[in-house]
């Protein structure tokens, strides 16, 4: 126990990056993962199996192979990446995949009325997407992202692997140099869990605001 | 005001209607009466661009469309026949994350760049012009049925269109409520408001319409004032269809 008080500075700086990468890999996920659901759902044939394509191939491998192939496998194309930056790309990729299909299915739960209307009062159909589709959508797409969010912020612990210290590999280093496991363990199992409670809260409050209207 | 030629529509092998012309002068009432499935709603759908005609042309006010344009200046076309045209649709549409208000002033903060302060002025005088300004709050979950279909009204008349487009409007609402509907578009039609009506309510089309057309087959069938059409119908399907609505009265 005291092991962990004296080192807790150590782990906080490991909580420190495990958030960074959530935060950092949630925001371009998002942002990937719209753009992907838009491409599938409004995009021409090509573009339309390119986004497809994506989508299959991301969720159909493992998140470890993805995150080797961007470490150590891009700088044989001479394409060197920090462990951060590795860590950054590939979580962003991979949760994008799945970002996208809960946006897609989030879009497809709108009525097509809605559509129909916005355009028939002379909306774009970009004007549409954004004053009508989207919000809508975000109110179906909140649950699901709020699980996906929690679920990557354990899975960064998988980028421990490509010597990014966030917290399971603060823990590591900690557990070699005292030659003991259980406690850095249960102190870190807590963090994840506190951390976990914390934003399961945040997206229950925006849950809330969002279905005012219904 | 309206005028309309040739006009085709097809989905795949199902052909919907063609040669269609039809013609509507300023500030006239046609309701357009048919069995179900005789493209009534498709009609008003090329009207407004919701649906792509294969052949023909539309003239909305000054704005023209037709079968032959390129793609570009056909987008052109319907961006400004949109603007010309309101449309009012069976199942309301209103936008649920929107109150009342808001549903009204969208598209011309949006589209007409008005700004917030004179599009709820406006708004609001249109809300009041369909009795409801006390619920301008109101989020469309709390609003009847009635009163959803009025914000609708409300809400297509703030884009300040040439002509109202109406798509069984009264259809999704208990019999009760479709009175306060029918009342509101009563008084549009009192005021000049050139409007082209889809509806089965036919006290509604004998009391309001300059004209009814009944289209059937794929085809205008026949077109007259209401008294011509309900007591001297021209053709046969249009008596056979008469008939049927008289046999089953107040169903929709
Ligand atoms: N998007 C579509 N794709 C394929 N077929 C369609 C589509 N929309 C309509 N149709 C078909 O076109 C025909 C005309 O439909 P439409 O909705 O215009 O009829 P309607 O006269 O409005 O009927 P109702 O009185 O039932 O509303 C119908 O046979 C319908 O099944
Ligand atoms: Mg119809």
């Amino acid at each position: 126990m005291e092991l962990v008080t004296q080192n807790f500075q150590f782990l906080l700086t490991g909580a420190y990056y495990t958030l960074l990468i959530t935060i950092v890999s949630m925001f371009f996920g998002l942002l990937i993962g719209m753009i992907v659901a838009i491409a599938r759902l409004k995009g021409n044939w090509f573009v339309r199996n390119l986004a497809k394509g994506y989508v299959s191939i991301i969720r159909g491998t493992p998140i470890l192979v993805q995150i080797f192939i961007i470490y150590y496998g891009l700088p044989d194309f001479g394409i060197t990446l920090g462990p951060l930056t590795a860590a950054f790309i590939s979580l962003s990729i991979n949760i994008s995949a799945y970002l996208s299909e809960t946006f897609r299915g989030a879009i497809l739960s709108v009525s097509n009325g809605q559509t129909e209307a916005a355009l028939s009062l002379g909306l774009t159909p970009w004007q549409t997407m954004r004053r009508v589709v989207l919000p809508q959508a975000a109110r179906v797409a909140i649950p699901p992202l709020g699980n996906t969010f929690i679920g990557m912020l354990k899975e960064t612990s998988l980028v421990s692997v490509v010597t990014v210290t966030e917290l399971l590999r603060s823990a590591q280093l900690l557990i070699a140099q005292y030659y003991v496991a259980m406690p850095f363990y249960v102190a870190i199992a807590l963090m994840y869990w506190i951390m976990s409670v914390f934003f399961s809260s945040i997206l229950n409050r925006m849950e809330t605001r969002l279905s005012k209207a219904y | 005001m309206i005028e309309v030629n040739k006009l085709g529509k097809s989905f795949g092998d199902l052909v919907v209607f063609r040669d269609i012309d039809l013609h509507i002068r300023s500030g006239e009432i046609v309701v357009l009466v048919g069995p179900s499935g005789s493209g009534k709603s498709t009609l008003l759908r090329c009207l407004n661009g919701l649906e792509v005609p294969d052949e023909g042309s539309i003239r909305v006010g000054d704005a023209t469309w037709n079968a032959s344009m390129d793609a570009s200046a056909k987008k052109e076309a319907v961006r400004h026949i949109r603007t010309l045209t309101g449309m009012v649709f069976q199942s309301f549409n209103l936008f649920p994350h929107m109150t009342a208000l808001e549903n009204v002033i969208m598209a011309p903060t949006i589209v007409k760049k008005r700004s917030k302060a004179q599009a709820v002025e406006t708004g609001e005088s249109l809300l009041a012009k369909v009795g409801l300004l006390n619920k301008k709050n109101e989020y469309p979950s709390r609003l009847s049925g009635g009163q959803q279909q009025r914000v609708a009204i409300a809400r297509a008349l703030a884009m300040q269109p040439q002509i109202m487009l109406f798509d069984e409007p009264t259809s999704a609402l208990d019999p009760e409520l479709t009175g306060e509907v029918l009342s509101v578009m009563k008084q549009l039609a009192t005021e000049g408001m050139t409007m082209i009506v889809v509806t089965h309510e036919m006290k509604f089309a004998r009391e309001v319409a300059n004209r009814i057309i009944f289209m059937s087959d794929g085809k205008i069938q026949e077109e007259g004032s209401p008294d011509q059409f309900f007591v001297q119908p021209q053709t046969e399907r249009a008596r056979k269809f008469l008939r049927q609505l008289a046999s089953e009265p107040e169903t929709e």
